[in-house]
C-alpha cells in the first residue's frame, strides 16, 4: 500500500519509515504537512500518518485539506500523537475527520495493527465505491442486475452484498397515490 | 510525586523546582525497555545518529528562543525534542521537555532558564548513554 508519511522529527520519520517499509509498503516520508499535501495531490496514497505539531502545515491541517478533496478514494488517516495528549485534543481530532491514533513512542506491533485495520476499512470502502458507482437498476421495476446477469430485487441484492435487512413502510407519496387508486 | 505532571504553578520558588528534580532523578536516563525495543528492531545505531544531530540543534534553537523571548518558540522545539527524545525512552529528558513545553507561556525566565539548563544536562547524560550503547 502507498503511505505518506508527515513527521517534522527525523527520528520518529525514519522509525515510521523504516517499520512501514519492513511491513511491505511503498512509503513516502515529509518533515512538514504542506510537502505531505503536495505529494497526496500527485500521487494515489491510500493512508496517511501524520504528527499532528509541525510547521507550515500541522497534522489536523492537512486531514482537513484532504477531508475536503472529492473524488478521490478515501483516505484512511492515522494521527501521531503524544502520550499526555487530552480528551479534547482527540475530539478536534476526530472531528476533523482522523480515523484513528498512534501514540509516541511508536512500536512495530501497534503500527502493524494499526495498518491491519486500516486496510481492512479500506477495502469496505472500495466494497461501497463498486456498490455506488457500478449498480445496474431497472429504471421501471427497479430491479438490480447482479454479476451472474440475474436481475434481482433491491432487498435481495442489498442483503447478499451487505447483510443489510429492510423493514417495508410506505412514504408519503406512495401512500397518496395507493390511497387515491383505491378509491 | 511524578515528574510527568506540571509540578510548577506559576513563577516558582525554588523549592518547587528542587521537588521537580528529586523526582525527575528517580526516573531512569534510558528506558531499558525502549532501548530493547529499539534493539530489536534494529534501529538503534541509526537513530541515535539522527537523534544526535537533531537535539544538539534544536537544543541550540531553544536557547536562541529564550534569549529573544520567543516564548511559542521555545515551547514548539522543546515538544519536538521531547518527541524525538521518547523514541528512545530518555524519560527524565522528556519531562524536562514537557515541563518547558506546557508551563512556558506562564513561568518567568529565570524558570524557564533553570529548566533549559535541566534540558542540557538531560541531554548530555542521554548522549553520554547512547554513545555508550
Amino acid at each position: 500500500m502507498k503511505i505518506i508519511v508527515a513527521e517534522d522529527d527525523p527520528v520518529s520519520r525514519e522509525r515510521l519509515k523504516s517499520t512501514l517499509s519492513k511491513l511491505g509498503h511503498e512509503v513516502q516520508a515529509f518533515p512538514n504537512g504542506g510537502e505531505a499535501w503536495e505529494a497526496y495531490q500527485s500521487g494515489k496514497a491510500r493512508l496517511i500518518i501524520s504528527d499532528w505539531m509541525m510547521p507550515e502545515m500541522d497534522g489536523l491541517d492537512l486531514c482537513r485539506a484532504i477531508r475536503k478533496t472529492s473524488g478521490m478514494d478515501y483516505v484512511y488517516f492515522i494521527l501521531v500523537t503524544a502520550l499526555r495528549t487530552g480528551g479534547n485534543d482527540y475530539d478536534r481530532a476526530v472531528q476533523a475527520g482522523v480515523d484513528d491514533f498512534l501514540v509516541k513512542p511508536l512500536d512495530a506491533d501497534s503500527i502493524w495493527r494499526r495498518l491491519f485495520v486500516a486496510e481492512r476499512i479500506l477495502n469496505y470502502t472500495v466494497t461501497i465505491k463498486q456498490l455506488k458507482d457500478l449498480i445496474p437498476i431497472c429504471m421501471y421495476c427497479k430491479k438490480i442486475r447482479n454479476d451472474s446477469d440475474y436481475w434481482q430485487s433491491i432487498e435481495n441484492y442489498f442483503h447478499e452484498h451487505t447483510g443489510s435487512d429492510f423493514s417495508h413502510g410506505i412514504c408519503p407519496d406512495c401512500y397518496d397515490q395507493f390511497s387515491a387508486e383505491s378509491n | 510525586m511524578s515528574p510527568h505532571s506540571k509540578l510548577i504553578p506559576d513563577d516558582s520558588p525554588l523549592a518547587n523546582l528542587d521537588g521537580f528534580f528529586a523526582a525527575l532523578g528517580e526516573l531512569p536516563v534510558l528506558n531499558p525497555e525502549q532501548m530493547g525495543i529499539l534493539r530489536e528492531e534494529e534501529l538503534l545505531e541509526s537513530l541515535t545518529v539522527l537523534f544526535l544531530e537533531m537535539a544538539g540543534t534544536t537544543i541550540d534553537a531553544m536557547v536562541a528562543a529564550l534569549e529573544a523571548g520567543d516564548i511559542r518558540g521555545l515551547s514548539s522545539k522543546a515538544h519536538l525534542l521531547k518527541g524525538s527524545a521518547v523514541n528512545f525512552g530518555a524519560d527524565r529528558l522528556v519531562a524536562v521537555c514537557q515541563e518547558v513545553e506546557q508551563s512556558a507561556a506562564r513561568l518567568k525566565e529565570p524558570t524557564l532558564q533553570k529548566l533549559l539548563d535541566a534540558v542540557q544536562a538531560e541531554y548530555q547524560l542521554v548522549r553520554q548513554a547512547l554513545t555508550a550503547a
